[in-house]
């Protein structure tokens, strides 16, 4: 899976592609081709130019003597409109006000290397508020082939089903949400363990949510009461990563902080309560941590731990503020401290670079 | 009785240098001790940093600080107040 964002042109151009085979060498086909496709997307280059050149510079898997990747390619603009492209991969599946709405396709054959002719569709889609498009690799159609009920596997016909009720159940499902919830039900199918990749990619068109996350106390006093009044006013949801932050806000409001010792944090401090904000937990451990998992793309069991809940709502959010305060702790200079603590700034540099480079979030940093 | 209060600090300091481990203490007093101790967690107490307060991690026992904690030392000392009520 490939994700760009031209941000100049307001296009994002996504790609799911599933390689021939298994293992390392299916990967390596299927990232190869995920890259090329996007980049061939945004240039906007002849489509059967470019299935050409892939076909012709993916490497061969020996067995089959082929270099051969299915791959799905959505461009959207920010009018919502979609240039989709889809190469033998399971029919992409609109869901619109809880229905699996039509997509007009148009056939077109391509040369593709050794194979000769393949059929590639192409379509327009008008994306509107509240719509979803969810793209599936064959392993999530043809999971559970074989089982009871499942001669050919889920299908897609049960897929978009089932996208149906679970968009019809939760009106406010994000596409993780369902492109999870996809995935998971492939899993279940397989009973446990899937025999194929299992991919989904699901596409939401709604207003961005936005979040504001402090962390540190300011570089001076007087801008104690600026950052307190910041989370008093935003609209979205509010977190604050430290403890020093989190008493200064708490008491400029004069509400309670409250730390529950039953809620250990797992090798984390436990995370806290004040009235009126999402989440507040430690600082710069916290936020390490929250970084290793954002850039090892970690997700998936849940542990319950402040640095998970504070990912699973960045993860939720679309644009994210970072407020950080730049006084200098004196704890952390001691030289005797006995681990190498960053610098917050640079900390939430690279939040934001991870943040917007593997999560196509849109991450704005105000230092105080 | 009055309680005895423990606040144990889970601020970053006390937390690397060992706090975590003194929370335990919920699991370990005894039946007697859990009537009448009442354990917090606190964020940063502002301890670490004065020099003079000692070192990390503190726990505050009835309001007294007890710096370079350990689950021992706390339990040492709730055993104290106890037995001089
Ligand atoms: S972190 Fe415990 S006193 Fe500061």
């Amino acid at each position: 899976m490939e994700k760009l964002r031209l941000e100049d042109q307001g296009r994002v151009i996504t790609a799911l592609c599933d390689g021939l085979g298994s293992g390392i060498k299916a990967h390596i086909l299927s990232t190869l081709t995920s890259t090329i496709a996007t980049h061939f997307a945004a240039s906007e280059s002849n489509l059967r130019r470019y299935i050409e050149i892939i076909s012709q510079i993916l490497p061969e898997c020996s067995e089959r003597n082929l270099g051969y990747s299915t791959f799905t390619i959505s461009d959207i603009d920010s009018s919502g409109r979609n240039k989709l492209i889809e190469f033998d991969n399971p029919s992409a599946i609109l869901i619109r006000n809880g229905k699996t709405e039509r997509i007009q396709r148009r056939k077109v054959s391509v040369k593709y290397g050794k194979l000769g002719s393949r059929e590639v569709y192409q379509s327009v889609i008008e994306m509107q508020k509240g719509d979803r498009l969810a793209i599936c690799s064959d392993g999530v159609t043809e999971s559970g082939r074989g089982e009871k009920g499942m001669q050919w596997g889920w299908e897609e016909e049960n897929l978009a089903k089932f996208c149906e009720r679970i968009c019809r159940e939760n009106k406010e499902l994000s596409a993780r949400q369902m492109a999870k919830g996809i995935v998971e039900a492939a899993i279940k199918n397989e009973g446990g363990q899937c025999r194929d990749d299992a991919t989904a990619l699901v596409i939401n068109i709604r207003r961005p949510k936005k979040t504001l996350l402090v962390t540190g106390p300011p570089s001076h006093k007087k801008f104690d009461a600026y950052i307190t009044d910041r989370v008093k006013n935003f609209i979205g949801a509010k977190i604050i990563c430290g403890g020093t932050t989190a008493k200064i806000i708490a008491d400029m409001l004069g509400r309670a902080l409250h730390t529950n010792p039953a809620a250990l944090g797992r090798g984390l401090p436990p995370a806290s309560e004040i009235e009126g904000v999402d989440l507040v937990t430690e600082g710069i451990l916290t936020l390490s941590k929250l970084e290793e998992m954002l850039d090892a793309g970690s997700s998936g069991k849940t542990e319950n731990t402040p640095a998970e809940a504070l990912m699973e709502l960045l993860l939720e959010s679309d644009i994210i503020t970072l407020i950080v305060g730049t006084k200098i702790n004196q704890t952390h200079h001691n030289p005797d401290f006995p681990i190498d603590v960053e610098i917050r700034r640079n900390l939430a540099r690279r939040l934001k670079r991870v943040l917007e480079n593997k999560y196509l979030k849109k991450v704005e940093i105000e230092l105080v | 009785m009055k309680k005895i209060t423990v606040e144990i600090c889970t601020g970053t300091t006390c937390h690397v240098m060992g706090s975590e481990a003194i929370m335990e203490i919920r699991n370990m007093l005894s039946e007697r001790y859990k009537e009448s101790v009442e354990i917090k967690a606190t964020s940063c107490l502002g301890f670490c940093r004065e020099r003079q307060a000692g070192e990390a991690p503190f726990v505050k026992v009835n309001g007294r600080i007890v710096p370079e904690a350990s689950l021992l030392k706390v339990t040492q000392m709730i055993d104290e107040i106890e037995r001089g009520n």
